[in-house]
Parts: C-alpha cells; structure tokens; sequence
C-alpha cells in the first residue's frame, strides 16, 4: 500500500479557531488539560508567558522532553488536577481548558 | 466539572477570559477517499462522549447562571485526520479517544472499500469540534 505518514488536522483548523478565539498575544495563559504539549507548542509563541498544566505524570513527561528550546523561557509544566489548581488567586490573563471536559 | 471551572475563575484576573476547546459527540463518518472521491464506511460510536458533553454542558450553564463568566463566542468545526491504514485509525482511538468505539461492520466496510481502492486510498474522520469563550464577571 502506498505508504503517507497519519495526518490531523493538515489544515491546521483547530489553530486557526484558537488564534480567533482565544486572546494570546502578551497574555499570561494557563493551559488546563496540555497533555503531551501538542497544542501547547502551536500558540505558546504568542503568549507572554504559559504554565501548562496535567494530571498526568506521563504525559507531562512527554511535553517537558518535547518542549522546544525557543519556549525553555516562558512556559511551566505543573503537574496538577484542574479541580486543585497550585496559582494563587487572579494570576492569569487567559485559562485555556483543552480537550479536557 | 464545576469545581474546575469555578478554579479557572479564581485563578483568572478580573475581566480575564475562559477558552474551553473540545470534541464534540457528532457520530463522526468514517470514510475512505481517494482524490476528491469518498466512500462511507459507517459511523463512529460515541455514546459514552455523550454523557460527558452533556455533563459539560451543564456544568457551563451553572457557571452562566451564577454569574461567574458571560459567554462571548462560540464555533464548531471539524478537526479532520487521515490514515494510511485501518490499524493505524484504531492505534489512534485506543491510545488518544479511547471512549470511542469503532463498530465490527464498520471496520470491515472499511476494509472492503479499502481493498476495493487504489493505493492512494486512505481513511478519514472529521471530529466534530467546539470552541468558546467566556469572560470573566465579578
């Protein structure tokens, strides 16, 4: 069979929806839910700075060792559920729950 | 549900926004194409997703009604993947949308229109999708 790797989203809709939606630029963001870091590498650019956060060591691991240098600076990983976040009160610009209702 | 929602509120500035990005339950097509050609193979099941949107839901219309945030906008689109083969599609299901369920008859429609393609044929899925934005009151 002719042989092309698995593709999502090649249009990059999902991108295009949270760049309209959501208000990034300079925003402090917290990200609920950032799993393997998949989305969390596609807007973390335009933000000023982001803490992402998961319940799940694994998939924290994964995006800690994926993170690309360029965000080293600006972004966190905290392990945590979204029903006890660690952030003292009014700390964000912008909470982000992605894929995780 | 609205535990984490009323977490995002206190953790969010006064006028800050809420961003919540998922899928939605759609009994998404699964089809094979070829070129601008595609075939039906049958749909997913999602029931068990239709529980959790419906909790969502109600959580959202909770913190509407308490007054915590004011729903600005809302959009659905599909996010659309493509494989080259059928165990790719169900490695994909198991690992990432383990609540989804593919039927029997549809994976060996799928199959068969598989087979009954050139090589170029590959399977798709459009995953329905929501995105919305609230923002912050009080």
């Amino acid at each position: 069979m002719f042989s092309v790797p698995a593709q999502y989203d090649p249009d990059k809709i999902e991108i295009k929806y949270l760049y309209e939606v959501a208000e990034l630029e300079q925003a402090h963001v917290l990200e609920i839910g950032c799993g393997d870091g998949r989305l969390t590498w596609c807007y973390a650019t335009s933000a000023r700075r982001v803490s992402a956060s998961d319940p799940a060591s694994k998939r924290l691991a994964v995006a800690r060792r994926e993170c690309p240098l360029v965000l080293a600076s600006s972004l966190t990983f905290v392990q945590a559920r979204a029903e006890a976040l660690p952030f003292p009160p009014e700390t964000f610009d912008l909470a982000m729950m992605t894929w995780s209702f | 549900m609205v535990h984490a929602l009323q977490q995002a509120w206190r953790v969010l500035k006064p006028g800050g926004s809420l961003v919540d990005l998922r899928p939605l339950a759609a009994n998404s097509p699964i089809e094979v194409v070829t070129g601008q050609q595609s075939r039906l193979a049958g749909r997913i099941d999602d029931s068990r997703d239709r529980l959790d949107d419906r909790a969502a839901d109600k959580a959202v219309s909770q913190i509407l009604r308490n007054g915590w945030f004011v729903r600005e906008r809302e959009e659905t689109f599909d996010y659309i993947a493509f494989w080259d083969t059928l165990e790719e599609m169900q490695i994909y299901i198991e690992e990432k949308r383990s609540s989804l369920v593919l039927p029997d008859s549809v994976v060996a429609e799928a199959q068969w229109l598989l087979l009954d393609s050139d090589e170029t044929a590959r399977l798709r899925i459009p995953f329905k999708m929501i995105i919305a934005r609230y923002r912050k009151q009080g």
